[in-house]
């Protein structure tokens, strides 16, 4: 059994992520049982096994559909992970090599500034392989340079689902300081003649505003995808619930005489609501 | 009325302050006697004598009801050998057994009746309105002073409570006047309106409506014989049909009831026409029994006025399992929460789940108006997931909060320290679902107000409820356990709750949260914001009986448990 401090130091740790849905269920389970003995007890109830067997295998239609319900948010529990905690990450991308552009030091070292804040400002050049169009050049140093940012992200809030940063947002965001493009020649083969490649240099503004900025694109992106599998488990919930609302009503009305056919609709109910969105989920 | 040897004599003073002047009546519960405090004050003085403990809890829930139609209960006093004395009201006129016997031995005058039963039907409607039987009408116990008519003998076991089981084994009221369904344990308001019946019948022909050889020939003349209303004036025996059912169910249902259809009878207005049930043949009597056979009681609940009354008891014989549950009975304003009721298990599950039906809507409603009047955040792109989350948590705290407390409605007002206890664990799962759900949706709370920053609670021992101007885990099932457990969240979701919406129990409960907030560290808006979500969406989910339906619901349940 565990010791009072132990509870104590599992329910406040910053690892206990993994420990919620115990505490959860522990929880309602308790207060449910404790809720129903109380009921029971109130209403004068005997507890003798026959009783209480004649008293709940009316309701055991609900199992199945509960356990549908249940089946579909387990189908989706992979995706609902909670960040993790920050971690030391790899370095999303090995940065190339930086070219040197006569007159624009920026590009070839990173700077340590201060904001009007006093807050550290790192500005920091990626820059991209060569390429073919200026276009591509610029591209591919923007995406470098938003997963760098998306790496920044990640060290400093923790992991959780799949999402991409934009290099055109990072720009339009200002935090692309400074951006050029130059040309080289270069050989493709020794066969070949030596032609122009573009080379595309960008700065990129790591600092406070730019993690805000793009831990809120984060946020904003992996919670709207979320909220979809979120949605589609809560609307399942809420079906079961209002089923089980229409066959207590219908049941009481007709007195138990359908009973068997309405526990056989409701299932079939929250059955096909479950296919649908098991289908929507795995889409 | 003097029978029997009294204990006291003339002149004697036994209890402090008041000097007897004579003896009045002697019975089985003790001795009357009339006598003058030392003011100069005529009191009827009564000694208890057996089942003292009962009569005086019978007595004291019947001390303060004051009537022009009740001889009032002055007081309850202890003399110094220990024994208890009533002081009660001295009404100096003559009983009604008295004035038939003496006045109208061949029966009265309608108009003469008619007044009777108007002060029984004023006194005793009123007992019925504060939860109390008094099931030993009879003329005896009828008084007329000063133009008043006056019910004598209130409170002097009439209320059965657990403890009074062992003494119900004797006559209950006075054979002639006693309704059938006593014999089967039930004590409703309806064994009062027979009763003043039979008085009625008895004061317009002179005789009661069953007579016997002996008790048990009488009683089984209740249970099974339709009373012979030939006798009657003819407009009046569908009346007195009427109130002398069998079925209590069937029978009419109040005195005040019962002289509205008097008088329309005598006006040749069209009475109500009674409804008269089938009604199954009662199980006969052993015949030639001495005693009554009214056997003992196995179940009754007692309350003190101001809060719900019930009234009632099972009954069954020797050797047998009792023959129906009790009955309860509840005054129109005590159909409140904590009443006593006998819910059905699958009634409480279609009101729970109708609730949470509710909840649904509601909550989508009240996460929807919040959006729109930028509570989540004006121009910020996770004000929708914020929305979104804080409707969800709104909701499953709704939901634990139907379910559990739907559980114990009409349970009464025991284990109100569990009934705590369970909403403080049900709102720590509900605090950690909600941590839960931010953490998924990647949503934050508002962050800390300035107020909250220093001194204070940020941490429970080792345990830390705030981390970066954001709750914990801890800090969401501290926070969540403690709102469900301070309120008394059952009153919110009774279906007897005084009104559907009450105003001050929303601004309470955003109070109790917001000083929660500032206790724990926990975001104010959020806590608010939370505390009146939920009282807002429980309170207008929860299934509501308006009051005037109350009695109707009552009766319907307690039919569905017999």
């Amino acid at each position: 059994m565990p010791s009072l401090p132990g509870i104590a130091t599992g329910l406040g740790a910053a690892g206990s992520v993994e420990h919620v849905a115990t505490w959860v269920i522990s929880l309602l389970v308790l207060a449910a049982a404790i809720a129903i003995r109380v009921a029971w007890a109130g209403r004068r109830g005997s507890s003798d096994l026959r009783t209480l067997l004649r008293t709940t295998v009316p309701a055991a239609w609900f199992v199945p559909a509960a356990a549908i319900v249940i089946a579909v948010a387990t189908q989706a529990s992979p995706s609902l992970e909670p960040p993790q905690a920050p971690a030391i990450l790899s370095q999303p991308n090995r940065p190339n090599t930086l070219p040197s552009i006569t007159g624009h030091s920026w590009t070839s070292q990173s700077l340590t500034e201060q904001d009007d804040s006093g807050r550290t400002l790192v500005l920091t050049p990626i820059a991209s392989k060569p390429h073919a169009t200026a276009k591509e050049a610029r591209q591919e140093a923007l995406q470098l340079a938003a997963l760098r940012l998306k790496y920044e992200v990640e060290r400093v809030y923790g992991q959780a689902g799949d999402w991409e940063l934009s290099g055109e947002a990072l720009d339009q965001q200002k935090f692309i300081t400074n951006e050029i493009t130059s040309t080289r020649p270069y050989k493709l083969s020794s066969l070949a003649p030596s032609s122009e490649m573009y080379h595309c240099v960008v700065r990129l503004e790591v600092s406070d505003a730019s993690r805000n900025w793009a831990s809120g694109y984060w946020k904003q992106s992996v919670g709207a995808n979320r909220l979809k599998t979120i949605g589609t488990i809560t609307g399942l919930l809420c079906l079961l619930i209002v089923t089980t609302h229409l066959y207590l009503r219908l049941d009481i009305a007709s007195r138990g005489t359908h009973r068997g056919k309405l526990q056989l609709a409701s299932v079939a109910v929250v059955a096909a609501a479950g296919l649908v969105a098991s289908t929507l989920l795995s889409a | 009325m003097t029978s029997g040897k009294f204990t006291f004599a003339p002149e004697s003073t036994p209890l402090a302050g008041f000097t007897i002047k004579r003896g009045i009546q002697r019975g089985g519960f003790g001795e009357v006697y009339y006598a003058i405090s030392d003011g100069g004050k005529e009191v009827a003085l009564k000694l208890l004598h057996s089942h003292v403990e009962i009569e005086r809890r019978g007595t004291e829930q019947c001390l303060n009801l004051k009537h022009p139609n009740l001889v009032s209960i002055i007081d309850i006093r202890e003399d110094d050998d220990g024994d208890t004395w009533v002081v009660m009201e001295y009404v100096s006129g003559h009983t009604l057994d008295q004035v038939l016997a003496e006045d109208y031995p061949n029966g009265m005058p309608v108009d003469e009746v008619r007044s009777w039963l108007d002060g029984l039907a004023s006194g005793v409607d009123y007992l019925h309105d504060r939860g109390i039987v008094h099931r030993d009408l009879k003329p005896q116990n009828l008084y007329r002073e000063s133009g008043y008519v006056k019910i004598g003998d209130i409170g002097l076991s009439k209320i059965i409570t657990p403890s009074q089981r062992g003494a119900q084994t004797e006559s209950i009221g006075t054979i002639y006047y006693m309704a059938p369904e006593i014999s089967r344990g039930e004590y409703g308001p309806e064994i009062d309106v027979y009763s003043s019946a039979t008085i009625v019948y008895e004061l317009l022909t002179g005789h009661v409506p069953f007579e016997g050889e002996s008790t048990a020939e009488i009683l089984n003349r209740h249970l099974t014989d339709q009373p012979d209303l030939s006798p009657l004036p003819r407009n009046l025996r569908p009346v007195l049909d009427h109130a002398l059912a069998k079925d209590p169910a069937a029978r009419t249902q109040s005195l005040g009831a019962l002289l509205t259809e008097f008088d329309d009878a005598l006006a040749g207005r069209t009475p109500h026409t009674p409804i008269t049930p089938p009604q199954p043949p009662q199980p006969a009597q052993a015949s030639g029994a001495t005693s009554v056979p009214v056997a003992q009681p196995t179940e009754a609940v007692l309350q003190a006025p101001g809060s719900a009354v019930v009234v009632g008891s099972s009954h069954s014989r020797p050797g047998q399992a009792p023959l129906r549950r009790p009955r309860v009975f509840f005054p129109e304003e005590h159909h409140g929460p904590l009443s006593p009721r006998n819910i059905s298990i699958s009634q409480r599950a279609l009101e729970a789940t109708a609730g949470m039906a509710a909840a649904i809507l509601f909550t989508g409603l009240l996460a929807s108006a919040g959006h729109l009047t930028g509570m989540f955040g004006v121009s910020e792109q996770s004000a929708p997931l914020r929305a979104v989350a804080f409707g969800l948590t709104t909701l499953l705290g709704a939901w634990a909060l139907l379910v559990g407390t739907k559980a114990w409605e009409g349970t009464g007002r025991e284990s109100l320290s569990v009934r705590r206890l369970s909403l403080l664990l049900l709102g720590g799962g509900v605090g950690a679902a909600g941590w839960w759900l931010h953490q998924v949706l990647l949503v934050d709370l508002p962050p800390l107000a300035e107020s909250q920053t220093a001194g204070l609670v940020d941490s429970i021992g080792s345990l830390e409820l705030v981390r970066n101007q954001q709750p914990t885990l801890a800090g969401y099932v501290m926070f969540f356990a403690l709102l469900f457990g301070i309120r008394r969240w059952w009153w919110h979701t009774d279906g007897f709750r005084p009104k559907r919406l009450r105003v001050l129990s929303l601004l309470l409960t955003v109070t109790v949260s917001w000083i929660l907030g500032l206790v724990l560290q926990f975001p104010l808006a959020a806590a608010a914001g939370w505390g009146l979500g939920i009282a807002i969406v429980v309170q207008l989910s929860a299934p509501w009986v308006a009051p005037a339906h109350r009695r109707a619901r009552l009766e319907q349940e307690g039919a569905q448990h017999a």
